[in-house]
């Protein structure tokens, strides 16, 4: 059996703002409920009411894999997600400054950049999302969920 | 009580101290773990060790309390809450501690800066702000914040110091010391009862801004995580309310209508908590956005009904974002001080304000009303006390506050009697009643348990998708040890149990802190015998899990309700001692009961009031289930050393007041 292709994907509108997905990320992934270190962030609209969530969408070609000057960041096949080494990585933050969507994070606690793994492959942030603003899956799933479905 | 662990888990360790006057400091959280919990437990330790009898609400002493509980800020459910407590510019006749509670992502981030609670004492020479960032504490100049609304206060420090900033704040009622002044966070959330916006407005303090870029630890982590997992699953539709909420299309349509989050970690679609982006003025132009819950609601009226003003939606809306702007108090808007000002005008006792008609279908009247009570114009100056000192101060309709102010100051609330709105019958109120009676505040804000269970899923609230008497009756027997408690059949027996019961419910979800809505989980859909439960834990016990798996404390569930009769009682020798609260004052609520109910028990045919001696007998039976003296309806020697409270049954020795 081949291995379904699971993307995160978001639907804003669905998100009410309770950050169990940004606290459950950081618990899961530093052991500690501290957003400053969760891999998912979401800006919160109090005035607007349209809260705005910032993931990684595992780029096919990663901007800060290619700006890695020590290639410290690479893809993972099995749950396809683009990790860092840290035995690599030399803490530069290049990483941080080329990435366009601005989802890969620096962490004041660990002192290093953290970007998502898919928890791999089980993201945490989806499992607990109480409002299905979070789906993992596939596009299928994702065309169906835009729907409604 | 368990032993402390060599590193807290689940409180970050540090208080913060700031003197607006003085110092800024820091205090070890471990002086009050884990006896007194989080929240209002350590603000009751510090209102006993630290208020002395004589002190007000705008005295520079009094402290204004900000405390978080060890579930804050981490991934427990429902658990993003704040309890402020404070001496009580609202409460009446006495202006006694009390607290109130607070939604929003404020608190957990205050936990995320490191600090469990902040205390300000003191007063500022001129209009300052707290700038919390991290362990960098400033008072900073609010000059140009000082006479703003609390969404343009937010706006502007926002810009200043970030997005991800979170603040309270006080809106122009606060600065003016109103004593209906809310402390607001976003948009709608608020420590709104108590008029605490005014203690902060006396310390010349506008706003407390804070960022946080720290975390919390939790004892054993998978252990939570499952747990918090079981709990979510356990509190939704159908099990937390009878009917799923939905949005209303139309309402989608024309107006934005989300669902929203009023605190941080709720994991539950709401049925009071509704986001409206996009409403189009109706006395001023462009869109308002903004949340709508719990009461606000009725500012548009119920044409047919009590509340029988007809504003519409969109002016109802734009009246609800003033009194937010303002930061005034809505429950005492719509459930006192208009029903008062209705009663009034229809005995021709008043026609107009300051020249301005009285006419409730007209928003105007409704903004110029807010604006003079904001800012004390006119008349306005009076009503800026709120329904209840209002008509005293003017001497105007004494007679129309009465029936719906239930008692301390409080519009009614689930009692059957000054609230219209919260459908609830004999005998049941007699359970609100007891605990309004109790204690220092509307007791509802963490105390709908019984309520919910006896009327939210009854077959006279949601006929076809609730439970059965009979049903809710076996969860009465389940919960409170005899089905006499739930019974609609029955009087004025069992009714102390449940009142007690819920006092203790309601200092646990204030210390941890969690949201009243959903705690205590009592009754279920999904369970064969309808009580709650999750995982080999029983629903009532909910809280008791998270708090173990978090803390790691080794505490048993007897020392968990040991330590929430404990805060009760702390609680009231503050009262006892301070104020001089007795049985005396506690009867004061009677003559408010003993009119007709609004509502008729379909087993008995017709309205019900208070029986004054049954109810006094249900007061005594009150007292001996607390141990507390039934005369003086004071704690006991007794009782206070048996929960480790020796030295405070000495000093109310000392002050004769040991029964």
């Amino acid at each position: 059996m081949t291995e379904r292709k699971r993307l995160l994907f978001a639907n804003s509108k669905a998100c009410q703002g309770c950050l169990s997905c940004v606290v459950a990320c950081a618990q899961r992934n530093e052991g500690m409920s501290a957003p400053s270190r969760a891999r998912i962030h979401v800006d919160l609209e109090p005035f607007e009411g349209v809260h705005r969530l910032h993931y990684c969408l595992q780029c096919k070609a990663a901007p800060c894999a290619e700006a890695c000057p020590v290639d410290a960041i690479h893809f993972v096949s099995k749950g396809r997600y683009w990790a860092v080494d840290y035995d690599q990585c030399i803490g530069c933050k290049q990483c941080i400054s080329a990435c366009p969507l601005g989802v890969m994070f620096y962490d004041p606690i660990g002192d290093k950049v953290i970007k998502c793994e898919t928890c791999q492959g089980d993201p945490i942030c989806a499992r607990v999302c109480p409002t299905g603003a979070l789906l993992w899956g596939d596009l299928a799933e994702r065309r169906n969920y835009q729907k409604g479905g | 009580m368990g032993e402390k662990s060599e590193e807290l888990y689940g409180w970050t360790g540090k208080i913060l101290r700031v003197d607006l006057g003085g110092e800024i400091v820091e205090e070890e959280t471990a002086k009050y773990t884990p006896d007194f919990i989080g929240g209002r437990g350590f603000a009751a330790k510090i209102a006993w060790d630290e208020i002395p009898p004589g002190v007000t609400p705008f005295d520079p002493r009094n402290p204004l309390m900000f405390f978080t509980g060890p579930l804050t800020g981490t991934m427990a459910p429902f658990s993003g809450r704040t309890t402020v407590s404070s001496l009580s510019p609202q409460a009446h006749p006495h202006e006694w501690f009390t607290r109130a509670g607070m939604g929003g992502h404020w608190g957990p981030e205050l936990k995320y800066a490191g600090y469990d609670g902040l205390v300000v004492t003191g007063k500022a020479e001129r209009p300052v702000y707290l700038w919390i960032h991290d362990e960098k504490v400033a008072v900073r100049e609010a000059n140009d914040l000082w006479g703003l609304g609390t969404y343009e206060t937010q706006q502007r420090l926002m810009a200043r110091h970030g997005k991800d900033v979170k603040i309270v704040t006080i809106g122009q009622a606060g600065e003016n010391l109103s004593r209906i002044a809310v402390i607001n966070t976003e948009t709608e959330a608020a420590a709104g009862q108590g008029g605490f916006g005014a203690v902060m407005g006396s310390k010349n303090l506008k706003a407390i801004a804070v960022r946080g870029t720290g975390g919390v630890r939790v004892a054993r982590p998978e252990e939570f995580l499952e747990r918090c997992t079981l709990i979510t699953e356990e509190a939704r539709y159908p099990n937390c309310w009878p009917r799923q909420p939905k949005l209303n299309p139309q309402m989608v349509a024309k107006y934005g209508q989300r669902f929203w989050a009023c605190t941080q970690q709720c994991t539950a679609r709401c049925r009071l908590s509704r986001y409206y982006t996009k409403v189009p003025s109706v006395v001023g132009e462009g869109v308002h956005s903004g949340q709508l819950h719990c009461v606000s609601p009725l500012f548009r009226g119920i044409k047919e009904g009590f509340y029988n003003w007809d504003l519409g939606f969109e002016a109802g809306f734009e009246v609800s974002r003033f009194a937010n702007d303002y930061g005034l108090n809505h429950w005492d808007i719509l459930l006192g001080l208009i029903p008062w000002l209705m009663a009034c005008k229809e005995a021709g006792l008043l026609e107009h304000l300051d020249g301005l008609p009285i006419d409730l279908d007209d928003p105007h009247f409704w903004l110029a009303l807010l604006k003079k009570m904001a800012y004390r114009e006119g008349i306005g100056d009076a009503l800026a006390g709120g329904g209840r000192r209002a008509a005293a101060l003017l001497g105007l309709g004494e007679e129309f506050s009465d029936p719906v102010y239930a008692a301390w100051g409080y519009a009614g609330h689930w009692d059957g009697h000054g609230d219209h709105v919260n459908h609830i019958i004999f005998p049941f109120w007699l359970v609100t009643g007891l605990q309004w009676a109790m204690d220092s505040r509307d007791p509802l804000s963490s105390g709908h348990g019984y309520t919910a269970l006896v009327m939210g899923w009854s077959p006279i609230r949601v006929p076809e998708d609730g439970l059965t008497w009979e049903e809710i009756m076996a969860v009465g027997e389940k919960v409170y040890g005899t089905t006499q408690a739930t019974d609609p059949r029955s009087g004025y027996e069992a009714k102390a149990i449940p009142a007690v019961w819920h006092g203790h419910r309601s200092v646990l979800k204030d210390s941890l802190t969690v949201d009243d809505t959903i705690f205590p989980r009592t009754a279920s859909k999904t369970t064969a015998d309808h009580v709650a439960r999750a995982g080999g834990m029983e629903g009532p016990t909910f809280e008791y899990h998270l708090f173990t798996s978090a803390t790691g404390l080794e505490m048993s569930l007897e020392e968990f309700d040991w330590a929430a009769e404990r805060i009760f009682n702390l609680e009231r020798a503050v009262l006892v001692r301070n104020h001089g609260r007795s049985r005396e004052t506690d009867e004061t609520v009677i003559s408010y009961l003993e009119r007709e109910e609004n509502w008729v028990n379909p087993f008995l045919g017709e309205r019900q009031s208070l029986d004054r001696q049954k109810f006094l007998r249900l007061m005594d039976e009150y007292y001996e289930l607390r141990g507390w003296d039934r005369g003086s309806g004071r704690p006991t020697r007794d009782k206070l050393d048996a929960l480790d409270l020796g030295e405070v049954a000495d000093e109310l020795g000392e002050h004769g007041l040991l029964p």
